[in-house]
């Protein structure tokens, strides 16, 4: 066998090897999910049965007097991070400078799922009127 | 020859981490069923570290008022004092028990500081302790 057929050869094997391994390994899927940008601290706490803010705001904690107002003190004054609440579900976020704009609103968003840490990779979020 | 070279680097860098571990300070704190963070010897609990410092995490946490479902009883969050900026690798979700954190103290120095990130009591919102940063 001449050298350029070993190339030729070798490329073929590889290339079979690549387009296996990439065949047989699942594709991320893109799915679309209806809920709304809320804060981790209210969303995984067993005071919040509705995964609501109702609680901080009836106790009257200052800078949390609606959805919005405790989403936003919950992350930037007491460390919480932005997650999606979609019925009892809790999604985490990659992106919170995103997420920061809708907090406290209902969103449709789009991406990918990190099953293993429930992590939402946003490609798209809109708010959801 | 290559791979007993790459067997003695290997077991270089072993040593060099295991070094590193036993240099790093133990920092023993109490996140309380009261919903304090409490050190002993200290009536206000402040950390004091300088920067790049490596340290060791020695937290016991007792569950206060509330929790969250997945069982965390507190957190413990540093946040730069200034700006409210996370300090990336100080998150840290606190079950019942003791748990050991190995982990890098800022290399900026300043006024930290730290929060409980879960809902503990109706006195959560004043689970916060003072971390200073020397150069």
């Amino acid at each position: 066998m001449n050298c350029k057929a070993k190339t030729a050869a070798l490329s073929l094997v590889l290339f079979l090897a690549a387009y296996s391994f990439a065949k047989d390994k699942p594709k991320d899927s893109v799915i679309t999910l209806q809920g709304s940008i809320t804060d981790s601290q209210c969303a995984f706490n067993v005071h919040s049965e509705t995964h609501s803010h109702e609680w901080m705001i009836k106790r009257g904690v200052q800078n949390a007097s609606d959805d919005k107002s405790c989403t936003l003190h919950c992350v930037k004054d007491m460390g919480g991070s932005y997650v999606l609440v979609v019925k009892k579900e809790i999604y985490r976020l990659d992106d919170q400078v995103k997420a920061e704009l809708f907090a406290g609103k209902n969103v449709k968003a789009s991406g990918t799922l990190d099953a293993k840490s429930h992590t939402l990779h946003i490609f798209d979020i809109q708010e959801d009127k | 020859m290559v791979a007993v070279k790459c067997a003695v680097a290997g077991l270089f860098c072993l040593f060099l981490a295991l070094s590193a571990g036993a240099q790093s300070r133990v920092i023993e704190v109490l996140a309380d069923k009261d919903s304090h963070f409490k050190i002993a010897g200290q009536s206000k609990p402040e950390i004091t570290v300088k920067a790049g410092e490596p340290v060791m995490l020695k937290i016991s946490a007792r569950k206060g008022k509330t929790w969250n479902r997945d069982g965390t009883v507190h957190g413990f969050t540093l946040l730069r004092r200034k700006d409210h900026v996370k300090v990336s690798g100080w998150d840290l979700e606190l079950r019942p028990g003791t748990q050991e954190f190995t982990l890098t103290a800022p290399s900026e120095p300043g006024e930290y500081e730290v929060l409980c990130t879960v809902i503990c009591s109706e006195d959560h919102e004043g689970m916060r302790m003072k971390f200073v940063v020397l150069p």
